[in-house]
C-alpha cells in the first residue's frame, strides 16, 4: 500500500507514526511552514509544502494510482476537493477524510468519498456504547457501516434463555459468530443453550440491526 | 437562519413568476449585480449568502429574497426552496465551495440549471454534472484580451 497524507497536525504526526512502523510507504503533504517542519523534524521525513487544494503541487510528486489518500484538514469542503482531485486526476483508489461537521459524512460518503471521518460522531457512539447501553450492546462496523458486528448481554427475563439455538426462529441474514461466557469463547451448535449474561457477538448487514435486537430482547 | 422578504408598494404590480424562483448563492459583487437585473425583469430571485451585511448590497429596491445561511448545508438550500429553482448561480468567493455546493444540488436535488463560477480549469472535472454551465473570469479576462490584441492588428 502506499499512501498520501494531506494536511493535519498532530492528528498527521500519529498517522506517520503509525505508517512507518507499519512500515507503510507514504508522502506527506502540508501547507502550513511550521507544522511542515515540525512533522519533518520529528518523523525525520520530507514534508511537501505547498497549497493542498491545487493540482500543481501534486503533479511533481508522480502519486499516480496510489492506494490511498488521507486528508486531514481543519475544513471539510478542503478535504473534499482534495480527495476527489487526487481520485479523479491520479486514480488514487480509497479517499479518506476528516469531517467537522457530523452531518457531511453521509453526505461526503454519496458525493464519492469513500471514508468520511467525523469525530464527534465516533465520541457519540463510543459514549453511548460505554454509557448504560454498555450492558446491552455495543456495535462494530465495518466497510463504510455496510456490515456490523453486534454484542449483546442476555438478561434473565429474555424469551431465548434456556432454549437451543435450534429451537429458534433467529431472523435471516444474521449469524451469531460466537458467544463470550465466563472467560471462556464458544463457537455456537445447534444444542448450543443461551444463559444469563451470555454476551453473544452477531455478524448481519447494519439494516438487520434492529430486528435482530428486538428478537433477541423480547422477554418471557 | 434569518428568511427576509422585502416587500414594497411596487411588488403588487409585479407579475413574479413564482413557480420558478432564480437562485443565486454568493451575494458578490457579480452575484448582486445578476440578481438585481433578475429582479429588474419582473423574475422572482432569492439570495443566499453568509453575511448578513451583504444584502445591503442589494439595495432597499430589491423585490426578491435573501436567505442568510451556509449554501454548503441542506438546510439552507431547503430555506431557500432550491427544488423550485429554475436556474442556480452559485458565485461564493470560494471555487472550492462552489464545486461542492453544486455536486450536492445536483446529487440530491437532480438540478440541471446549474452556472458555477470557477477560476481553476484543473478542477473542472470535480464537478459531478457535466452540463454543468462554467463561468470563469480568468478565462473571460484572457479571451477579451486576446480580442483587442486582434482588433489593434486590423
Amino acid at each position: 500500500m502506499r499512501a498520501i497524507i494531506v494536511g493535519g497536525d498532530t492528528n498527521a504526526d500519529y498517522i506517520i507514526k503509525t505508517f512507518i512502523k507499519n512500515h507503510i510507504p507514504f508522502i506527506v503533504v502540508n501547507e502550513d511552514k511550521k507544522i511542515a517542519e515540525y512533522i519533518s523534524k520529528r518523523n525525520h521525513i520530507e514534508v511537501y509544502c505547498n497549497a493542498t487544494n491545487k493540482l500543481y503541487t501534486y503533479k511533481e510528486l508522480a502519486i499516480e494510482n496510489y492506494d490511498l489518500v488521507v486528508a486531514l484538514e481543519n475544513d471539510d469542503i478542503k478535504n473534499y476537493i482534495i480527495v476527489m482531485m487526487l481520485k479523479k486526476h491520479f486514480n488514487v483508489k480509497k479517499a479518506i477524510c476528516t469531517v467537522q461537521d457530523p452531518d457531511n459524512v453521509s453526505i461526503f460518503r454519496e458525493l464519492g468519498v469513500d471514508a468520511p471521518i467525523s469525530s464527534s460522531l465516533l465520541l457519540a457512539q463510543r459514549i453511548l456504547n460505554d454509557s448504560d447501553i454498555e450492558s446491552v450492546m455495543k456495535t462494530l462496523s465495518f466497510e463504510n457501516d455496510k456490515i456490523i458486528i453486534t454484542e449483546v448481554t442476555l438478561k434473565h427475563e429474555y424469551e431465548i434463555i434456556g432454549k437451543q439455538i435450534k429451537d429458534i426462529v433467529f431472523p435471516k441474514l444474521a449469524n451469531i459468530s460466537c458467544i463470550y461466557r465466563s472467560y471462556q469463547i464458544i463457537i455456537p451448535k445447534g444444542d448450543t443453550k443461551f444463559y444469563p449474561g451470555d454476551r453473544l457477538i452477531i455478524c448481519s448487514e447494519s439494516k438487520n440491526q434492529k430486528e435482530i435486537i428486538d428478537f433477541i430482547k423480547k422477554e418471557k | 437562519m434569518i428568511h427576509i422578504r422585502k416587500k414594497t408598494s411596487k411588488d403588487k404590480n409585479k407579475k413574479y413568476q413564482r413557480g420558478h424562483v432564480h437562485l443565486i448563492i454568493g451575494a458578490s459583487r457579480f452575484g448582486t449585480r445578476v440578481a438585481l437585473r433578475y429582479a429588474k425583469a419582473g423574475l422572482y430571485v432569492t439570495v443566499v449568502d453568509m453575511d448578513k451585511k451583504s444584502q445591503y448590497k442589494l439595495g432597499d429596491n430589491f423585490l426578491g429574497s435573501f436567505v442568510l445561511g451556509d449554501a454548503t448545508k441542506l438546510s439552507t438550500l431547503e430555506e431557500a426552496n432550491v427544488s423550485r429553482a429554475k436556474t442556480i448561480l452559485i458565485v461564493t468567493d470560494n471555487e472550492d465551495t462552489n464545486i461542492f455546493i453544486a455536486n450536492l444540488i445536483y446529487t440530491k436535488y437532480h438540478k440541471n440549471n446549474i452556472i458555477v463560477r470557477l477560476d481553476d480549469e484543473d478542477k473542472y472535472n470535480l464537478l459531478i454534472n457535466k452540463d454543468v454551465k462554467i463561468v470563469n473570469p480568468f478565462m473571460t479576462s484572457i479571451i477579451q484580451f486576446v480580442n483587442f490584441e486582434k482588433e489593434d492588428e486590423k
